[in-house]
């Protein structure tokens, strides 16, 4: 398990996504609200990065095929998309935003 | 600061004409433009303010307006004594990850630079009365004929500030210069001029970003300089995102020289009323434009765009593509113009628009002409207004998709075709959010 520090919770923009990549990993992460969730970047059906996607309430739209994941179980609520995205743990601490990703999932960089 | 005292409310509805704190635009205003500025300086401005007394405002009957009510006279707006109170940064500008510098220009008056080793970058004003004065004195005023409009002689005699980039031979900038161009003043007209030279074998890349609070009634005439020596490369991208009571009517104009290129982006997405009244010389052999341009009207908004696009040395290029739609009552007009010399042999130019209406109400003019002499040349032209395409979606919702996710993927594809274009990476997920957004709200609100 390796936390990461995001910076402060005020650079993400409401409904706006934020890409992080950590290694090889891609993460997208989310500010509705006071809460921030952080999803799988890719869209489990095709290549399309979720962070430039649209927020609706508490799910993203891709922005190449128009499959809405939500942001809490990183499940598809509709098509073309069939297979759920990874999710990541993520809080919001002293005003910073910490990303929590599982060592076996962690890339060296 | 003087600006910091005014009261927020709009005088102007408690005076017949120019409010108590404003500065109208006469002989007075003209005598403070020409004091204390360099000879060449306050003969242009003189030269000028002949031509905007002799002028009047431009009415739809014109051909250079038809389409458009301006519904506003210039004599009710005036000049501020001071800028009002800045904006602070907002999520378009922190988008732009490690700009070369940044200069603020509020109510037409220039805020400091930061500092730039490699080019000359700051304010319009202080550039006129130092060394590189005489390279401004060549460019000032290049991009618009003086007696164009009464705006573009307005601006000439009475802005006296904006931003000024001259990079000088040989300098090649990566990251783009930032020039945030904000009117806050209520009642208040601005001219914030940008002149931009860049010299022989350099090349740049300058991003303007226009905006203003919504509801304050305002005056903008934000006018654009380009001068390109020989194989010099410059990618410019102007965001317009006015507030929505905001008008502004600008000019926009480069010469180009010999071998070398604009890549000129614009995004059309704020105002009440804009106007970009665009021209570019292709004077130097071998001499080419990249033009792209996104637009979104809304409620009333009426986006205007004219275009020139003149082939005059031989062996140019050219190529204009610009897309946008409209929704509610909005409408949008594009005018382009494709004019080849006769000494412009070899010439290739092209010239696309395409427009998108998304309720019954909006309206857009696409109206491209092309003007050949010369008998040597590959010239061309697309225009289309439409829906979106009835086919398109019933393949989405054949695919799980519902209409109104439908549509949005086809509005969003209909954009990226032309943000794909842009020439600075990190403008495009901003713009692509607005538009969204913007879609969107009329979905859920129900306008579209």
């Amino acid at each position: 398990m390796t936390r990461h520090d995001l910076g402060p919770v005020e650079a993400f923009h409401e409904g706006t996504g934020v890409r992080v990549a950590l290694g090889d990993e891609v993460i997208a992460v989310f500010r509705v609200g006071d809460a921030v969730y952080a999803i799988g970047d890719r869209c489990s059906h095709a290549e399309a990065s979720l962070s430039e996607g649209e927020v609706f309430d508490l799910g993203v739209e891709c922005p190449r095929h128009g499959s809405e994941f939500d942001l809490r179980t990183g499940r598809p609520l509709s098509f073309p998309a069939t297979r759920p995205v990874p999710i990541y743990e993520v809080v919001v601490e002293d005003g910073k935003v910490i990303l929590t990703v599982p060592a076996s999932e962690e890339a060296v960089s | 600061m003087i600006g910091a005292l005014r009261p927020s409310i709009n005088l102007r509805s408690l005076y017949n004409g120019v409010d108590a704190f404003l500065k109208p635009l006469d002989v007075t205003a003209l005598r403070r433009a020409t004091s204390d500025v360099p000879g060449w300086l306050s003969e242009l401005r003189r030269r000028a303010y002949d031509h905007f007394e002799k002028l009047t405002m431009p009415v739809s009957q014109e051909e250079a307006w038809k389409y458009v009510d301006l519904g506003f006279d210039l004599a009710d707006f005036g000049l501020v004594e001071g800028p009002g109170t800045p904006q602070p940064v907002d999520a378009f500008l922190a988008s732009i990850g490690d700009p070369a510098g940044t200069l603020s220009i509020v109510d037409g008056l220039a805020a400091a630079a930061t500092d730039v080793k490699r080019a000359s970058f700051g304010s319009l004003a202080a550039a006129a009365g130092s060394e590189v004065g005489q390279r401004l004195a060549e460019s000032y005023g290049a991009g618009v004929a003086v007696d164009r409009d009464i705006f573009a002689a307005a601006a000439q005699a009475f802005g006296t500030d904006g931003a000024y980039i001259g990079v000088a031979s040989g300098i090649a900038l990566e990251r783009p210069l930032l020039v945030d161009v904000q009117a806050v003043t209520p009642g208040a007209v601005s001219f914030p001029r940008t002149v931009i030279n860049v010299d022989d074998s350099s090349q740049a890349s300058v991003i303007v970003y226009y905006r203003s609070p919504d509801r304050d009634d305002l005056i903008v005439v934000p006018d654009v300089d380009v001068v390109l020596g020989t194989n010099a490369h410059l990618k410019l991208t102007v965001v317009q995102h006015w507030g929505d009571a905001t008008r502004a009517v600008s000019h926009l104009g480069a010469r180009i020289g010999r071998d070398a290129s604009l890549h000129l982006a614009e995004a059309g997405l704020g105002s009440r009323l804009a106007r970009l009244d665009l021209r570019i010389d292709l004077e130097g052999r071998g001499s080419s434009a990249n033009i792209v341009g996104v637009y979104f009207g809304e409620r009333d908004q009426v986006l205007d765009y004219r275009y020139l696009m003149h082939h005059a040395g031989l062996n140019t290029r050219s190529d204009m593509f610009l897309k946008g739609a409209v929704e509610d009552d909005a409408l949008s007009v594009f005018t382009g113009l494709i004019r080849i010399d006769e000494g412009a042999q070899r010439t290739d130019a092209f010239q696309t628009n395409r427009n998108l209406l998304l309720s019954d109400g909006a309206s857009a003019q696409s109206v491209p002409t092309l003007e050949i002499l010369a008998d040597d040349i590959r010239c061309g032209h697309g225009s289309t207004v439409g829906p979106l395409d009835a086919g398109q979606r019933y393949y989405l919702m054949s695919r799980g998709l519902d209409g109104p996710r439908a549509d949005r993927l086809q509005v969003r594809g209909f954009f990226q075709e032309a943000l794909n274009r842009f020439p600075e990476p990190d403008v495009v997920a901003p713009l692509r959010r607005w538009i969204n957004e913007k879609y969107i709200a009329a979905q859920a609100e129900g306008r579209v």
